[in-house]
């Protein structure tokens, strides 16, 4: 009979703790602000998967499924953050990156980075990271939370409770910013 | 510049639909203004280029090459799920 016996047992369960804790933990720290949120979210998945456990079909592997947990904890770090209202509140201006008549604002125009082989990449990799963590909460959520999900953005409006053109306004001027920090880096690192 | 920006679109709308059509596909009409302003104005087209490469970066990024020591985390949650039950 397919009862208990078919799930995960404690000791299998615990050897993927061990096998997987530090993939998840990179994962769940380049998408959070920090460590601690990382390792709290881990945690959190884990014992969602320990609960769930009778729903892991065998064919998959635990990785992939772990990681689809983990990825929904962090979806739902990031749904409260958007709408906490003390976020909102502290939310710096919006600079102003374009002129009256809606051209480029000097300054801002954006220029090529020059990118000439992986350490280039590299270096575009970490302004990217130490941007994000500059990018007011409430847009960083707004950018988390389109690359997490496999689910489409309807799905993702609705749960935020936004309208869709809110909601890709609000991560088109995230990047725009994001943009425009990297590329502030850039210069300076030519330089 | 006035005659562009009608025509054409401005350049704070241009990078708006270059977003927009990440989710989905725009309306005709748009889609050949957004064209035509991306190859007359180079701000927008290098925006619409580092735009695709973020959103490549963004979905790939990990946090640190290196592996980082979770001895403590992994204890921490076998004990949490000890408790757990
Ligand atoms: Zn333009």
């Amino acid at each position: 009979m397919p009862t208990v016996d078919q799930a995960v047992g404690r000791s299998e369960f615990d050897g993927w703790v061990h096998a997987h804790t530090g993939d998840l933990l990179r994962y769940a720290r380049s998408r959070v602000r920090d460590e601690a949120v990382a390792e709290d979210l881990v945690q959190l998945a884990f014992i969602a998967a320990w609960e769930g456990r009778k729903k892991f079909a065998q064919q998959s592997s635990p990785r992939t499924w772990l990681f689809s947990i983990l990825k929904n904890k962090i979806a739902d770090h990031w749904r409260k953050a958007y709408r906490d209202p003390v976020v909102h509140g502290v939310e710096p201006m919006d600079l102003d990156f374009f002129d009256g008549d809606g051209g480029w604002a000097p300054g801002h125009i954006p220029q090529e980075w020059g990118l000439d082989g992986p350490d280039d990449d590299e270096q575009i990799q970490r302004f990217l990271a130490d941007c994000l963590q500059q990018l007011p909460a409430h847009w960083r959520a707004a950018v988390e939370m389109k690359f997490l999900k496999e689910k489409d953005a309807d799905a993702i409006c609705q749960e935020l409770g936004v309208s869709a053109t809110n909601y890709w306004q609000q991560i088109h001027r995230a990047k725009v910013r994001l943009r425009d920090c990297i590329s502030t880096n850039m210069k300076k690192h030519r330089h | 510049m006035g005659l562009m920006h009608t025509l054409l679109l401005s350049c704070r709308k241009a990078a708006e639909l270059i977003e927009q059509q990440s989710f989905a596909p725009l309306p005709p009409g748009q889609k050949v203004q957004l064209w035509m302003h991306t190859r007359i104005c180079a701000g927008c087209k290098v925006f619409q280029h580092q735009n695709e490469l973020m959103d490549r970066l963004l979905e790939q990024r990990v946090a640190e090459p290196l592996p980082i020591p979770t001895t403590q985390l992994e204890k921490r949650i076998i004990a949490a799920i000890d408790n757990h039950n």
